[in-house]
């Protein structure tokens, strides 16, 4: 690749403090990150997958510079967004914008539709008719204008999601980042979630990243992932060639335990666990 | 724990506020079988395991019949049904956080029922419960059985739930969506696990989860239920391959990421669950169904084709021969 990676993460270490077990010694640190890089090129669609605890959310955290490395430096086209003071981060803060799992929680109960979506145009103080976009929107994401007056709780999980989708774009975004963003979803509901931001990214011309555990979702939505254990990417490269020829055993255990609808999956396990 | 038959459920209504949640279902699980009951959010999964428990909540109220042991459950009263509950059929819950007692070692948890149900001594009751800790394959039993709950990782809690269910040897396990808070390793070795226990036990268990592939893993038998009614059942493995019912197709075809229309994008079943109360008279799927027609304003009975077991209840069953999501399925 020649060209300057939109988001690039170069050897980044987080280390958190574990609560202290004893009044005169401190809590060990924990590294969630170790010594982490990986690129993220315009226009696709990059999945970081692994486990509970692999380092998977904050490395999109840093990526979002909404976390800082111990040591280490995430760019944004080029440009150091590790360290930097968050008021000269507002191109970044419009650039990148986020699906977050569960829109129970991540929509405001008491907020109407409309003002969820046009928040983040009124937080930015970007111009134009709020009102407008924000009926557009709507309709970008499948839902009924009208609906803009009602609250988050007078809809289904599935419209809940589209809601927090339509916000995501709202300030014009050029990479979204979903964390775990079907996760929370019924099947039906699922497929419906995922064809809509297919559609989106290519709408939009947007740079997805998806964090997830799910193998199936990343596999269906990501040209690239890297697969995640204990704070190190352990694989990266084109997401057919390692579903197909996983390399790293930990890769292959991780896809071995994934349950198909053939029903194999405790033979397959068997095998690769033994 | 005499008799083949296991669990009978026959004509079970569960009503919420005069409300049919669940319309009359019946189903049979035999000794040592192991059945899976699928359906989205809101088809009245979950109301069936708590009426099998009796452990519906209050306004909640279930009639029909649940047979275990030739005696009906719906017919005890709170007092013979806690005594049933956890010694004849027990159950593992989604959210081991919850299930458990934050505040008690597990080893305690686990012996608690022994106690209750056995009237073992406490100190029979401990060293019972460190080896139930064993079989399900915690590290350490001896020195887990004295940790407290937080101090587990979420999959050994779940296996603190499962020892806790398997304690007396119930005849029924009811697993609602054991693995759903799990990550897939974890997830495949609880299954796996599972799997084990309910064969060497000779129990009958009944997992209910929205995760198909997961059914296909460790049942035999598959129930598919949407709006409160059992619109398919079959082995597992034929209803996967050949399902004759629209919403189960529909189901199967979201589930499999791959399975892309030409245009590259996923089949979906249009609409969404309506909720408790709205759903259409008539066939319950009718108004999300590529299939409907007028005949449809009429309830379908649950059968099968002549020489199969595979029973759907549809006017309009997709016959093996015809292809996957034909007609309007896949627009």
């Amino acid at each position: 690749m020649t060209s300057t990676p939109l988001l690039e993460a170069v050897d980044v270490v987080r280390e958190y403090r574990a609560p202290r077990r004893s009044l005169r010694t401190p809590g060990q640190p924990i590294r969630a990150l170790d010594g982490v890089s990986v690129q993220v090129h315009e226009g696709e669609a990059f999945g970081i997958v692994g486990e509970s605890g692999s380092g998977k959310s904050t490395l999109s955290r840093i990526l979002m510079a909404l976390d800082q490395p111990t040591s280490g430096t995430a760019f944004y086209n080029g440009q150091r967004i590790s360290g930097v003071p968050e008021r000269r981060l507002g191109f970044l803060r419009r650039d990148v914008q986020m699906v977050l799992q569960d829109p129970m929680s991540s929509l405001n109960p008491r907020m109407r539709v409309a003002d969820i979506i046009a928040e983040p145009m009124r937080a930015l103080r970007l111009p134009g008719d709020h009102r407008a976009r924000v009926a557009e929107l709507m309709h970008s994401v499948g839902l009924p204008e009208e609906a803009v007056t009602r609250y988050p709780h007078q809809f289904s999980g599935g419209q809940r999601q589209r809601i927090a989708i339509a916000r995501a774009l709202a300030a014009g975004p050029k990479v979204i980042v979903g964390d775990e963003p079907v996760s929370a979803l019924d099947v039906s509901v699922r497929a419906q979630i995922l064809n809509l931001l297919t559609d989106l990214a290519e709408q939009f011309k947007l740079t997805l990243i998806l964090v997830s555990h799910d193998l199936s979702v990343v596999r269906y939505l990501c040209d690239r992932i890297a697969v995640m254990n204990q704070g190190r990417i352990v694989e990266t490269g084109d997401t057919e060639s390692i579903y197909s020829d996983p390399q790293h055993p930990y890769t292959q255990r991780l896809l071995s335990a994934v349950p198909t609808l053939s029903g194999d999956l405790l033979d397959r396990f068997n095998r690769s666990s033994t | 724990m005499s008799g083949v038959s296991g669990l009978v459920v026959e004509d079970l209504v569960v009503k919420v506020h005069d409300i049919q949640a669940v319309k009359g279902v019946s189903f049979e699980i035999g000794r040592g079988r192991r059945m899976g009951l699928i359906g989205e959010s809101g088809c009245g999964k979950s109301l069936t395991a708590l009426a099998l428990m009796g452990l519906l909540p209050h306004g909640v109220t279930a009639s029909g019949r649940v047979l275990l042991n030739g005696r009906n459950l719906l017919d005890l009263s709170d007092k013979e049904m806690c005594a049933v509950r956890g010694n004849d059929i027990a159950m593992v819950f989604q959210e081991p956080m919850t299930a458990l007692n934050p505040l008690m070692r597990v080893g305690n948890q686990v012996a608690e029922s022994l106690r209750l149900h056995k009237g073992m001594s406490r100190a029979a009751a401990s060293a019972r419960a460190v080896e139930l800790l064993e079989r399900v394959q915690l590290p350490e039993p001896d020195r887990t059985a004295r940790k407290y709950p937080h101090q587990l990782s979420g999959g050994q809690r779940q296996r603190v739930v499962l020892a806790i269910a398997l304690a007396c040897d119930p005849a029924v396990l009811v697993a609602d969506e054991p693995t759903t808070a799990l990550d897939v390793t974890v997830q495949a070795e609880m299954l796996r696990l599972m799997d084990t226990l309910v064969r060497e036990e000779g129990a009958s268990l009944l997992l209910i989860t929205h995760d198909l592939p997961v059914v296909a893993s460790i049942c035999e038998e598959l129930l598919v239920m949407y709006g409160g009614s059992i619109v398919e059942h079959g082995d597992v493995a034929t209803v996967f391959d050949s399902p004759r019912h629209p919403y189960t197709a529909g189901l199967r075809a979201s589930t499999v990421l791959e399975s892309t229309d030409g245009s590259g994008r996923l089949s979906t079943i249009p609409g969404r669950v309506p909720s408790l109360g709205s759903f259409p008279t008539g066939c319950v799927y009718r108004n999300r169904c590529p299939r409907a027609d007028d005949v449809c304003g009429t309830v379908p009975l649950l059968t099968a084709p002549p020489g199969s077991n595979q029973r759907a209840a549809c006017h309009h069953p997709i016959e093996s021969d015809q292809p996957l999501g034909s007609g309007k399925a896949s627009a």
